[in-house]
């Protein structure tokens, strides 16, 4: 015990400086934005890096599955050409959208990281600022809508998943056009919610759920999934609807992610009216 | 005690210069000298270690709290404080600090330069590093390191070689 305390004893100086050092750094990336962005995005940077290694690991054993996909994905790609009548530029290709007249750009990503089980789910993908994503993009799976951007580093960025109580969609029904709000309450990743849809609404069983305009972040239109049941929510008199997604997280690792070309000027608009409503 | 409270007037006196003056000389139009390093390089060198490192902290500290910029200062100042008995036993001998009474006047020209340089050069380098953070910046910042060091070691050998009593750590 005295060994130990004369060990420290000596290194007192030593001590004293690291801690002081320590508390400097802290005041330097608590205080400092620039700094504190520096340490997010290395430490974005870095566990990247690891999930790309894995993940090109794995992507090696699963070739053939994404052979599939691909091609199945060709396939809706060259469906949606014949209507748009569009020529094909890579990588990303402007896509003015056919039946709803919205305007779109995609951008492929991968998946590097994904998890599936835990309360809150998170995707990261291989692409970051550099290629033109920011946070708030809708991300799209080849099945379905994979979930929101919330953080972007150069490289990489990362993705709230729709498998997330956090993440909410606006969605509707197909057939009639009452919308709601899709929500996954996490405990099944083939089941989500869809709420505030309202009791005089008639819903069948397997009726067709889809994303609404309504924000600007998904376009409109595009395949959810299908209702597996629904009961009436005594409290607030609404539907509560189980849905079964469509996306299948679990066999996808291309996505797209939605850079929607009009947001900024919707948002100002939005902002333009809201102050001069709150003007006398 | 006395001489505790004669350093925190001198910190408080070297803070004060640097905030109202030294900041604002543009030399050039981007150079400003760091002349608050004075207080590690005139703190005797038989004076209490601990008293330094923590007054040198404190200085740094209250300087970033003017120039709003963390823990900076305090981070480069700590640093050169630490290390000032290594880079004087490194340029003025091993033996010198066996002697009573010795502080950096008695040292000759040369040598009493190449520790304020040395020093200076430490403390400049590391504000910038941490500052700018990446190698990409540091390159474009080297000039400026450069500059900003030649300047305050000039001032500071200024400082020393006005001041000939001297100062009681």
């Amino acid at each position: 015990m005295r060994e130990i305390f004369d060990f420290f004893l000596k290194r007192l100086f030593f001590l004293c400086f690291i801690f002081l050092e320590a508390f400097a750094f802290f005041l330097l990336f608590a205080k400092n934005d620039f700094h504190r962005s520096i340490y997010k995005g290395s430490s974005l940077f870095i566990v990247g890096k690891i999930y790309q290694i894995r993940s090109e690991i794995k992507d090696y054993f699963s070739l053939k599955q994404v052979n599939e996909q691909l091609a199945q994905e060709n396939a809706s790609l060259k469906n949606a050409l014949e209507i748009s009548k569009n020529p094909l530029k890579t990588p990303e290709q402007e896509i003015e959208d056919p039946v709803y007249e919205q305007k779109y750009t995609y951008i492929p990503a991968r998946i590097i990281g994904n998890s599936l089980h835990e309360k809150k789910n998170f995707l990261t993908l291989d692409k970051g600022t550099l290629d033109g994503i920011e946070p708030d993009m809708g991300v799209l799976l080849p099945n379905g809508i994979g979930g929101v951007i919330i953080s972007v580093s150069k490289h990489f960025s990362t993705v709230r998943s729709l498998l997330n109580p956090q993440t909410k969609i606006n969605a509707r029904l197909k057939r009639n056009k009452y919308f709601g709000t899709l929500i996954w309450h996490g405990q099944d990743h083939r089941i989500a919610l869809l709420e505030d849809i309202p009791k005089y609404v008639s819903i069948l069983r397997g009726d067709i759920v889809e994303t609404d305009g309504k924000s600007a972040i998904f376009p409109q239109g595009i395949y959810l999934g299908k209702v597996k049941d629904y009961q009436l929510d005594a409290e607030n008199g609404n539907y509560k609807i189980r849905v079964e997604l469509a996306t299948d997280f679990a066999a996808s690792d291309r996505v797209y992610v939605v850079k929607n070309l009009l947001k900024k000027e919707r948002e100002d608009l939005k902002k333009e009216t809201l102050q001069k409503e709150s003007e006398p | 005690m006395r001489s505790f409270l004669s350093d925190l007037s001198f910190l408080a006196l070297l803070c004060l210069l640097q905030v109202s003056l030294f900041n604002h000389i543009d030399f050039l139009g981007y150079i400003n000298p760091y002349i608050y390093i004075l207080f590690v390089l005139v703190y005797l060198p038989q004076g209490n270690k601990f008293h330094l490192l923590f007054l040198a902290f404190l200085l740094g500290w209250s300087i970033d709290h003017f120039m709003n910029t963390g823990g900076l200062h305090a981070s480069s100042l700590t640093f050169v404080a630490y290390f000032r008995l290594n880079i004087l036993r490194f340029i003025a001998g091993k033996n010198i600090l066996n002697e009573r009474d010795f502080s950096i006047y008695e040292l000759s020209f040369a040598k009493r330069f190449s520790f304020v340089f040395f020093m200076v050069l430490l403390h400049t380098h590391i504000l910038f590093s941490l500052e700018f953070m990446e190698i990409s910046n540091l390159k474009k910042a080297f000039p400026n390191v450069l500059f900003n060091a030649l300047f305050t070691g000039f001032l500071c050998l200024v400082y020393l070689s006005i001041t000939k009593k001297p100062y009681k750590g």
